[in-house]
């Protein structure tokens, strides 16, 4: 389970989160949702490691881990842009991190991580011979051969055509299910969040607006802000669909 | 996060610069104020350097020429960059005025002052073509010919990679909302390119001003401060502290122009995406002017070298016009001219190495580094601030300060001295390399288990490494061309080509003089293909 207590940063003085508290289970799938500027990524810098938090505690399993340098954590992310390396073929940026930790995988388990991401027939093929939906696998295969503990995804689905994006999604519930996988991820798409994710974490003025199941967020909004951020996007776009296929009906 | 490797790093670059150019560079301002003999303190050596009137002299003249040199070759510049960017001539046309707007940056400036000797002077090709001689070029005529020469590919690359950061899209609406031809090039060009045509009149005139090379070869009896400076330094009556306070001379313009280059910088207009997909309107008037402009400066370009590839080749120019491989037999047969052969190319070699680690590991701290601010900001000035202490006074610092030590009359302190005179743009070119890589990767790479400097290795340099290459054939071109600061440096045993070349002038040897900058441009040449090779091949890799 990972524990966030009571976490806070600021950035020149200005309050980005303050006071956040909240849990994730093991194997569950949790998305972040917020206007830009809520400390989305902050969220994930701080729950990383990457940027240390001016107050609070982050746990997991009960071991306070807020003082662990990040490459210890066992925590891991997709960044947005994937960061893939681009002097490396897709095999060796899968394998890049097994040159440093040659136990993580065995050769048979990157075999069957390949083959469930889809990506045999890519794998000789350099970084920009690859499609965005084919980079998105890449770096997944590459941060899940090292089996983190906790996965992170900073807007897994932005960079990616429409079609591509439901087969990702599907992907990455497959992969959270299979591997027992703690998976945060950070998104300001509504309809992403509550069509891919367990629980929902709406950030708004530096706190938690509602952490809940989907269902629960769009049957009792907590306040006005959830209300007006993400509801009203999903009825506009629910009348827009509507209007569109009952057009096409008459 | 581990920051061992960003401060060891830092240490390098840090350590270095202070050993080599902050240490150098204060003995110069030291001595300067220890009196006319060495001793003590006082202002004896300024009183001795402006007695008699001969700097103050030389300084109006080399403000004159120079000031000169970058009225014309701003323009010029402009124009041929204008011509290369933004007209509608063939392409193979704009590609050769860009070679050979910049061939001259493969020649040391001291073999131009020489090339126009030949080329204009009383017995020059020219004038024996002509029948009679354009002007005279001893003094500030030939002088300020040789400036723009050795000014004018800086100028013209300045402004041609201003002109593209231009959005030709701005030019069109300028057109559809009715403005002039005129108007438009106006408002839409003209306008935001004031800032780099400034800044290349700046940089023209710090180039010119400093040069050594042009005065030591047409400067005749027109004094300049470089010449003065050299005079006192190396000349028959040797008086360092005089030479001290001639240098702090050269110094201070050099550096007000170095701080006004960098403000000009921050105003320069840069727009986020260019469109370079839209053609130029069609114009002919344009193109006529820029055609013209390409040919005559194409026409200048080629008298200049012919002169320089012609002359060795006859038995003695301008009386006996035999052809001839004579002079270059006999500069392969000199043991001594082999030496300053090998001594160039590994003193070129030996400064493109580390230069081009110093700028990597430079820009590696400021843009890659996970370290404090202060420490960031103390690496980029010190990395900056060499491209503001001539070459003259950084060769007389470590003629100061390293004179006894075991580096002194080294090929070592040769290319140290040589390190620290470019280092400047090479950091600057690394810097911009850098910055334009995904940001991400160190994070990825410690995440994945390795260290900050594993990271660099595997991923950061291979990726760099396009822009490695350009530095490390930068370095290594303009160490083969530079005479100002090793002219100080380089001792009897480790004399390279161009401090030689200064040597042969005493003895009117010019044949041999022309075929060691013959041989200069040909390693130069090749180097700039091996580098283009090596660049091309990388490109043709990461082609689908």
């Amino acid at each position: 389970m990972l524990e966030l207590r009571h976490l806070r940063k600021a950035f020149g003085g200005r309050p980005i989160l303050n006071d956040l508290s909240l849990e994730i289970a093991t194997g569950e799938i949790v998305s972040v949702l917020g206007p830009s500027g809520s400390g989305k990524t902050t969220l994930l810098n701080l729950i990383l490691g990457l940027v240390p938090p001016d107050g609070g505690r982050i746990l997991y399993d009960g071991e306070d881990v807020t003082a662990t340098p990040p490459e210890r954590r066992g925590f891991n992310i997709v960044f947005q842009d994937y960061a893939l390396f681009p002097n490396l073929n897709a095999r060796q940026n899968i394998e890049y991190g097994l040159r440093n930790r040659p136990g993580a995988s065995t050769p048979e388990e990157v075999r069957a991580l390949v083959a469930l991401l889809g990506l045999e027939e890519h794998l000789g093929k350099r970084v920009d011979q690859l499609s965005g939906g084919q980079r998105q696998r890449v770096a997944l295969a590459r941060t899940l051969v090292l089996k983190p503990r906790v996965l992170l995804l900073d807007e897994p689905l932005s960079a990616l055509d429409g079609v591509i994006k439901e087969s990702i999604k599907a992907r990455i519930r497959q992969i959270a299910r299979t591997f027992r996988l703690t998976t945060v991820i950070v998104t300001h798409d509504p309809e992403e969040a509550l069509t891919l994710s367990d629980r929902v974490l709406i950030l708004g003025d530096g706190g938690v607006a509602q952490y809940d199941r989907p269902s629960a967020i769009v049957g009792a909004p907590a306040n006005d802000f959830v209300r007006a951020f993400i509801l009203r996007q999903l009825e506009i776009r629910r009348a827009n669909l509507l209007s569109l296929f009952g057009a096409g009906a008459r | 996060m581990s920051a061992r490797g960003p401060w060891a790093a830092f240490w390098l670059v840090a350590g270095a610069a202070a050993l080599f150019l902050a240490l150098p560079v204060g003995a110069v301002a030291a001595r300067s104020l220890m009196g006319a003999a060495g001793q003590g303190t006082g202002l004896g050596a300024w009183a001795a350097a402006f007695r008699g009137g001969a700097l103050p002299e030389a300084l109006l003249n080399s403000v004159l020429a120079a000031g000169l040199a970058a009225a014309i070759a701003t323009p010029a510049g402009f124009l041929l960059a204008y011509a290369a960017r933004c007209s509608r001539l063939p392409r193979w046309f704009r590609a050769a005025v860009s070679a050979l707007t910049t061939l001259p940056m493969l020649l040391p400036t001291i073999t131009y002052g020489f090339a126009i000797v030949y080329a204009l002077g009383r017995q020059g090709l020219v004038t024996r073509l002509l029948g009679w001689q354009p002007f005279d070029i001893y003094g500030l005529g030939g002088l300020t010919l040789g400036y723009v020469v050795y000014v004018l590919p800086i100028a013209f690359l300045l402004i041609r990679n201003a002109l593209g950061y231009v959005d030709r899209r701005y030019g069109a609406v300028a057109r559809l909302m009715g403005d002039s031809p005129w108007r438009a090039f106006r408002t839409t060009l003209l306008r935001p390119l004031a800032g780099p045509l400034a800044a290349a009149f700046v940089q023209s005139f710090f180039l010119a001003f400093t040069d050594f090379g042009v005065p030591a070869s047409v400067g005749g009896a027109y004094k300049t401060v470089a010449g003065l400076l050299y005079e006192r330094m190396l000349g028959s009556l040797p008086d360092f502290g005089v030479g001290a306070a001639i240098a702090v001379c050269m110094l201070l313009p050099s550096v007000l122009g170095f701080l006004l280059l960098r403000r000009l910088e921050r105003a320069e207009v840069r727009y986020d995406r260019p469109a370079d997909d839209l053609p130029p309107p069609p114009c002919p008037a344009r193109d006529a002017l820029c055609a013209a402009a390409g040919l005559l400066a194409a026409l200048f370009t080629l008298t200049l070298f012919c002169t320089v590839a012609l002359v060795p080749f006859v038995e003695a120019w301008p009386y006996a016009l035999t052809p001839t491989l004579r002079h270059v037999a006999d500069v392969f047969a000199d043991p001594g001219l082999r030496l300053v052969c090998a001594n160039s190319l590994a003193a070129a070699l030996g400064t493109a190495a580390l230069c081009t680690l110093l700028a990597y590991a430079a820009a590696l701290v400021t843009v890659r580094g996970a370290l404090p601010r202060p420490a960031k900001t103390l690496i980029g000035a010190a990395a900056t601030v060499s491209g503001c202490v001539p070459g003259m006074v950084l060769g007389i610092a470590f003629l100061l300060v390293f004179s006894g030590t075991p580096l002194s009359h080294t090929l070592a302190l040769v290319i140290l001295c040589n390190t620290f005179h470019f280092l400047s743009a090479p950091y600057l070119m690394m810097k911009g390399a850098l910055e334009k890589l995904n940001a991400r990767w160190e994070a990825t790479g410690m995440l994945m288990g390795d260290t900050w400097l594993r990271t660099v290795l595997r991923v950061v340099t291979p990726n760099a490494r396009d822009a490695l290459v350009a530095v490390f054939a930068y370095c290594f071109v303009n160490a083969m061309v530079t005479v100002s600061a090793v002219i100080f440096v380089a001792g009897a045993r480790t004399a390279v080509i161009t401090s030689k070349i200064k040597e042969l002038q005493h003895f009117a040897r010019f044949d041999d003089i022309f075929v060691l900058s013959l041989l200069i441009l040909l390693v130069n040449l090749l180097a700039t293909a091996l580098c283009r090779v090596a660049t091309r091949r990388a490109a043709r890799r990461s082609l689908p």
